[in-house]
């Protein structure tokens, strides 16, 4: 028997056969950037995931965590994968306490799914986050990923949003952080590390979440424009005022064009701006009059309003942006810029003159009011020969974004750029502590290796 | 080291009249707002982040201890120098950098009190929402080292929320940035783990804080309660109704007796408890929304319940909570401020609780606390020169926080573990977690420069 | 006094202070200084540790004790209601037992031993100020007997800067009709200063002394241009005369129609409390009721106002101790004048005037000072 095959063997001793998966074509369905894992295990609970992670430390095999395998196309290239660690056991809402705001779920389950079971108790609750892909997404990989969606602006990120989580450390300890309740300062708080940490620190098993009611109305305004220049100054006046959207959402015509959502753009509308409401009743109506009457004063062409089905589909469509994209554009390239909030219009005009300039199509969505910017670059058919010059507008972008005090991540792209960029961006001065925490959370070096900042 | 040479040396970074070390200011540096004392070899008021950072470097190869202090309120003992070292003392890098509207974040050194920001953002018509009830004095230095709270912080979240990037000396002397203007920054989120670590990873020297428009309106109510039950359960039903206000302040009875004694806020005399309940946003729908609170708080047996009509009146309301904890400094000497959270559909079970312990110790206890969020603030009455009482009240406070760790709470909901709750820190986590928050100062501080002896029990690898 | 007594008198008073550190925000010590010895909570942790015995008397506590202004915006701002000045004026007095005190402490003590004022100047000299005015009558304001006594008080006698105040206060009552005297050479200073160094016990002689000039003139009131003096007399002496500070016994005149403003004065003013008059004594309104009554004037407050209000650094002999930390103190103050954009600013005490215009003045700050005096005189014209 070969030594790995023993290796496996205790794996199986510990979740039972039947979660312990060496099928090739799974295997190979699984490979991240073109490694292969050996071996794929779902631990159906928090204490094998224990064991599991011990044992894979003992005999030094790495091991990359996945939950529905949405974002496995981010971050840098693994070095080493051996053991694919699935939370789709871990799939049990293990509290839901919405008297108290709290929940606590598995990393296993889909956000869809928490959103389903939680808008049925009393009047109705929700957690307040909306990331790509949410019938698909698990809580597990959302928070590893930091993911978030265009809501951020009213109830912020995941960072605001947890109290709790249990996590598996890489030396196989279960470790408890924060609590159940929203208010808590008793030691460091770890769960903070843990988010956007991409696996490399723990396998995040369990979680607890702020909640809250449901929103009694919801609306969606959607203004056109035909110069960036005035929707752009519409959402600074936007940001400014006291009226207080969900989200403020700034799209190219191409993304408006290429979204799964149909919209006619009035004869020269070139971008559109997509405002969310949600709250009292009351204040949604007044919203929508009085940003229209402020969307007069900057030239809208159009203002549309829509409401129920009409409004979820179109949030949707923006969330899910590049779902229907791959198929169509398999060389498609998702970066996230972030930078100064009030330089959303300028970098939105930057970018779409480098990307025109070099002759490649870009659909961009800005969070306007975070200065966050999603480009979505959809090469040509002639890819193979367009590399370098895309290598190049990845680096002309980052650019921009750091003239801004901010910073570019490629969220996905084909292998042949990730070998070529650092799909992290510009190196920060903080990785040195970044780096230390790794070395001394997993010194064996075990967790997610080659795939997160500064090649850890 | 001895202190000559180190005060010789400190004196070559910052300045003689910038170097303390007579007996009494090592006495007066040896204690903060809590029970605790100790004793630094100096003390020093740093002008910028290099003078920091050339300190920091100069105690790391030293092999002194660096304790950060802002204006010493922490209730938990986080500035005292249990094992000596130099406290270094912000109040000299007391400037607001920046006031970034545009990008709605501003910039601070550590020692800028919390309200001083306020009011400047005020002309702006900005805010920074975390409220402690210590930020006309508290610093920002502070705020981020016990990640504080505040009545606002049930809608708005905390300190950490509010603290978007930071510049920070690390344990050697090396300067760090941590997340920034700007959101999303790749790498750990270092910004959240150094906000709430007391001083015991890194010492911030510039804080990037998010500022917001204020909110339109506010709307501010009383209700008056015959028993703390009534009062505890509105609390539970608001939310549950789908409501969330901008606060929710409970004070129990010896706290209204206190406070109507000093401040005279309008609060009765004869009840058992009342909450303040403000909503805040858009104008529009508040009235409707406050009317339903005030159904509610009918439904829940309220004696009475009223609005503020004016600013005047709102102000009031706001006085008596504010001065609460001052209030009930008038009727003892001194008050031990246990700072615990239970979920808040607990709240009158673990009252009740609270007060048995009261009894069983023969101490006064006095309520007042961020209800909606379950943050209960018992304070126990006494007079630190009685050693019997003295030794009463850490039993007493010590057994509080067990009952709120075992109602699923926690031991603290914003004042920080210190040197005070260290060894209650076993009551909500196990040697393991523990020990994951050991592997975090490690990385941040491998030789135990900062802060040492605070937060973190011993425990047996 | 003795250590012992110190205990007696303030250990309690003290005991109450629970290091919460709210104070730290107001006091102008701690805010121009920044380190914890300034701070009123240090004051307190230090006159406790010397009642404990945990520290005894060294030089920095002297240093310590010796820089406060008096102003009590740490009482007023502590939820105790702590009285930490009493405490600096005790450990005063235990320093001074000890003959441990600046060394212009001796200076002062002498002079007043001497010459009775603080000038140790003859104190014949007191009248100078009325050099400069016209029309002065012929008994020099001084009477035998008069229904009202004005206490000129010391500085405003012998320092030129401020001379203005009597010369304006003496019209003001000459032009009401009130049946006025000062009592000339035979005023002696009113022992504050003795009180701020820890001697209050020399006070005594002084007291007695102005007692009985008031009670021979038959004086039913006792009129302070000094809110000092104003505040020392209502503490510390036994009268049966009422005593009066110049703004309520000019808001009294202006109620009785007895002072008219013909004049008015057309500009924006914002008003400062002196912390005797304001906070110590509790006289908030009478000078924005006169301010209010002066046609054209327009008020306008400072951030901090009333029993907030911000102490101009000249308090508690502060200025003579530690000039340097004073004047620092009255930067900060002129700051906040600055922030109302008023064109004047107005006071009711000689020392604010000379601790604002004094640093305004070495620094070329174009800032106007008025006393409230001058500005109902401007105002009544002719
Ligand atoms: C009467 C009273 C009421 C209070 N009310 C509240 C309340 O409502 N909510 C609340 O949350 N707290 C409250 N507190 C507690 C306290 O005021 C807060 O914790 C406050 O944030 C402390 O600020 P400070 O400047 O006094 O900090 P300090 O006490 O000086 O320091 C606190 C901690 O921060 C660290 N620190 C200081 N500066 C830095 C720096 N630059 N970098 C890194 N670490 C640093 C210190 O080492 C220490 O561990 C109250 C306290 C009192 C006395
Ligand atoms: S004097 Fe008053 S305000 Fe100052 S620390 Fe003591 S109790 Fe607090
Ligand atoms: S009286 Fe004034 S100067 Fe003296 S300690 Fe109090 S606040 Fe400071």
């Amino acid at each position: 028997m070969p030594k790995t095959d023993k290796l496996f063997s205790k794996l199986r001793e510990i979740i039972g056969e039947a979660n312990v998966i060496q099928d090739p074509d799974k295997l190979k369905a699984y490979a991240i950037d073109g490694k292969k894992p050996k071996v794929i295990v779902s631990p159906g609970t928090i204490d094998e995931v224990s064991k599991v992670v011990a044992h894979a430390n003992q005999q030094h095999l790495f091991i990359t965590p996945r939950g529905n395998g949405t974002k496995m196309g981010m971050g840098g290239i693994p070095k080493k994968i051996d053991i694919i660690l699935s939370t789709s056991q871990l799939n049990r809402i293990t509290d839901s306490d919405c008297e108290n705001l709290t929940l606590s779920a598995e990393s296993g389950m889909t956000l869809d799914e928490v959103q389903k079971s939680l808008a049925k108790v009393g009047k109705g609750y929700f957690l307040p986050l909306d990331p790509p892909f949410t019938e698909k997404a698990t809580l597990g990989g959302i928070i590893a990923t930091n993911s978030s969606g265009p809501k951020r602006l009213l109830y912020g990120t995941v960072r605001d949003l947890i109290i709790g989580a249990k996590t598996v450390f890489p030396n196989g300890d279960i470790v408890v952080s924060g609590g159940k309740t929203v208010k808590n300062v008793s030691g460091y708080d770890m769960c903070k590390l843990l988010i956007g940490s991409y696996g490399t620190l723990g396998i995040l098993c369990e979680m607890t979440f702020k909640l809250l009611p449901l929103p009694e109305k919801e609306a969606t305004l959607l203004l056109s424009f035909a110069k960036l220049e005035e929707a752009d100054n519409f959402v600074r006046e936007m940001r400014g005022s006291q009226l207080i959207p969900s989200s403020i959402e700034t799209l190219n015509a191409i993304a408006v064009q290429k979204m799964k959502y149909a919209i006619s753009m009035p004869p020269n509308g070139n971008y559109l701006v997509a405002i969310g409401l949600e709250g009292v009743a009351e204040s949604i109506d007044r919203q929508i009059f009085e940003m229209s009457e402020i969307g007069k004063k900057h030239g809208i062409l159009e203002a549309v309003t829509l409401y129920s089905e009409k409004h979820q589909a179109f949030w949707i469509a923006i969330r899910d942006f590049s779902k229907g994209l791959t198929e169509k554009c398999p060389n498609l390239i998702s970066l996230k810029s972030n930078f100064l909030i009030s330089k959303s219009g300028e970098m939105l005009e930057s970018y779409e003159k480098i990307t025109q300039g070099l002759g490649i199509d870009g659909a961009f969505i800005s969070h306007a009011g975070n200065g966050i910017l999603y480009s979505y670059i959809l090469p040509a058919k002639n890819f193979r020969s367009k590399i370098e010059s895309l290598v190049e507008l990845i680096g002309k972008l980052t650019f921009e974004a750091m003239k801004n005090e901010g910073n570019l991540v490629v969220e996905s792209s084909p292998l042949s750029i990730k070998k070529k960029v650092d799909v992290w961006g510009q190196s920060r001065s903080d990785y040195l502590v970044v780096r230390r925490l790794k070395e001394q959370i997993d010194p064996g070096g075990i967790l997610n290796i080659g795939r997160f900042v500064g090649g850890i | 080291m001895d202190r000559e040479k180190m005060v010789e040396e400190l004196v070559k970074l910052v300045g003689k009249e910038n170097v303390l070390s007579s007996e009494t200011d090592l006495y007066l540096y040896g204690y903060d707002a809590s029970l605790f004392r100790g004793k630094p070899d100096c003390i020093v008021l740093p002008g910028s982040t290099e003078e920091v950072s050339k300190i920091v470097k100069f105690a790391h190869e030293a092999g002194v201890h660096v304790v950060g202090r802002g204006s010493g309120t922490n209730l938990s003992g986080g500035t005292i120098p249990t094992q000596g070292g130099i406290v270094v003392h912000f109040s000299r890098m007391n400037r607001i950098l920046e006031i970034d509207i545009e990008n709605q974040r501003a910039v601070v050194e550590p020692g800028v009190f919390t309200l001083a920001l306020k009011n400047a953002l005020a002309r702006y018509g900005y805010v920074y929402q975390p409220d402690p009830a210590s930020e006309k004095v508290s610093t920002f230095g502070g705020n981020f080292g016990e990640n504080s709270g505040g009545p606002h912080c049930l809608k708005y979240g905390v300190t950490t929320n509010h603290i978007l990037g930071a510049e920070v000396v690390l344990y050697n002397g090396d300067v760090v940035h941590v997340g920034g203007k700007t959101l999303d920054n790749p790498g750990y989120d270092l910004t959240g783990v150094l906000v709430g670590s007391e001083g015991t990873l890194g010492i911030a020297t510039k804080l990037i804080l998010r500022i917001m428009p204020k909110p339109e309106a506010v709307k501010t109510m009383l209700a008056i309660y015959n028993t703390l039950e009534d009062a505890g359960k509105t609390v539970s039903a608001i939310i549950g109704d789908g409501i969330v206000p901008a606060t929710l302040e409970m004070l129990d009875r010896l706290t209204i007796k206190a406070v109507e004694e000093s401040i005279h806020a309008g609060f009765p005399l004869d009840a058992e408890a009342v909450l303040i309940i403000e909503l805040d946003g858009l104008k529009d729908g508040m009235e409707r929304l406050a009317e339903r609170i005030m159904e509610i708080c009918k439904k829940n047996n309220v004696r009475e319940v009223k609005a503020a009509k004016t600013e005047a009146e709102r102000m009031q309301l706001w006085a008596g909570r504010k001065g609460a904890f001052g209030a009930i400094a008038r009727l003892r000497p001194n008050y031990l401020v246990c700072d615990g959270t239970v979920p808040r559909t607990k709240l009158p079970e673990v009252l009740t609780k609270v007060m048995e312990v009261g009894r069983k110790y023969d101490l006064s206890i006095a309520n007042v606390f961020h209800a909606g969020d379950g943050n209960l603030h018992p304070l126990i009455l006494f007079d630190e020169r009685n050693e019997e009482e003295l030794r009463k009240v850490h039993l007493a406070g010590s057994e509080i926080m067990k009952l709120c760790a075992e109602a699923g709470g926690t031991i603290s909901g914003e004042h920080g573990i210190g040197t005070e709750k260290k060894k209650e820190m076993l009551f909500v986590f196990t040697p393991q977690d523990i020990g994951a928050m050991k592997k975090v100062k490690m990385a941040f501080d491998p030789e135990d420069i900062y802060n040492p002896g605070k937060v973190l029990p011993e425990i047996q690898e | 006094m003795k250590q012992e007594e110190l205990k007696t008198l303030l250990y309690d008073e003290i005991a109450k202070c629970n290091r919460c550190g709210f104070c730290l925000a107001h006091c102008p010590i701690y805010t121009i200084m920044g380190r914890e010895w300034a701070t009123p909570r240090g004051k307190n942790a230090l006159v406790r540790a010397i009642i404990e015995g945990k520290i005894g008397w060294t030089p920095e506590i002297e240093d310590t004790l010796f820089r406060c202004t008096g102003c009590r915006l740490c009482t007023q701002t502590c939820f105790p209601a702590v009285e930490t000045n009493q405490g600096v004026l005790a450990g005063r007095a235990c320093l001074a037992d000890m003959h441990q005190y600046p060394k212009i402490v001796d200076r002062v003590v002498e002079a007043l031993e001497n010459n009775f004022n603080i000038s140790d100047e003859p104190n014949e000299d007191r009248t100078l100020w009325m050099d400069f005015l016209k029309n002065v009558p012929e008994h020099m304001y001084q009477k035998e007997k008069a229904e009202v006594v004005y206490f000129v008080g010391c500085v405003a006698a012998f320092f030129p800067l401020v001379q203005k105040i009597p010369q304006a206060f003496v019209q003001v009552l000459d032009k009401s009709k009130v049946d006025f005297t000062i009592l000339g050479g035979e005023e002696w200073c009113c022992g504050f200063p003795l009180i701020q160094m820890g001697m209050e016990e020399k006070m005594q002689k002084l007291v007695e002394h102005n007692q009985e000039k008031v009670k021979q003139v038959s004086a039913k009131t006792v009129v302070f241009a000094c809110p000092s003096c104003f505040h020392t007399w209502k503490e510390k002496y036994n009268t049966n005369a009422e005593l009066l500070h110049s703004t309520q016994y000019m808001e009294r005149l202006i109620n009785e129609k007895k002072i008219v403003f013909n004049n008015g004065f057309n500009k924006t003013v914002t008003y400062h409390d002196p912390c005797d008059l304001g906070r110590n004594s509790k006289v908030f309104d009478p000078p924005r009721n006169i301010l209010n009554a002066i046609p054209g004037l327009k008020l306008v407050e400072m951030a901090n106002n009333r029993q907030l209000c911000n102490c101009c650094g000249g308090g508690g002999d502060l200025e003579m101790i530690d000039p340097e930390l004073s004047a620092a103190i009255a930067e900060r103050k002129i700051q906040e004048i600055q922030d109302t954009g008023a064109e004047v600013v107005v006071t009711s005490c000689q020392q604010c005037i000379r601790t604002i215009s004094g640093y305004a003045r070495k620094k070329e700050i174009d800032l106007k000072v008025m006393d409230i005096t001058e500005v109902v005189l401007e105002a009544m014209g002719s």
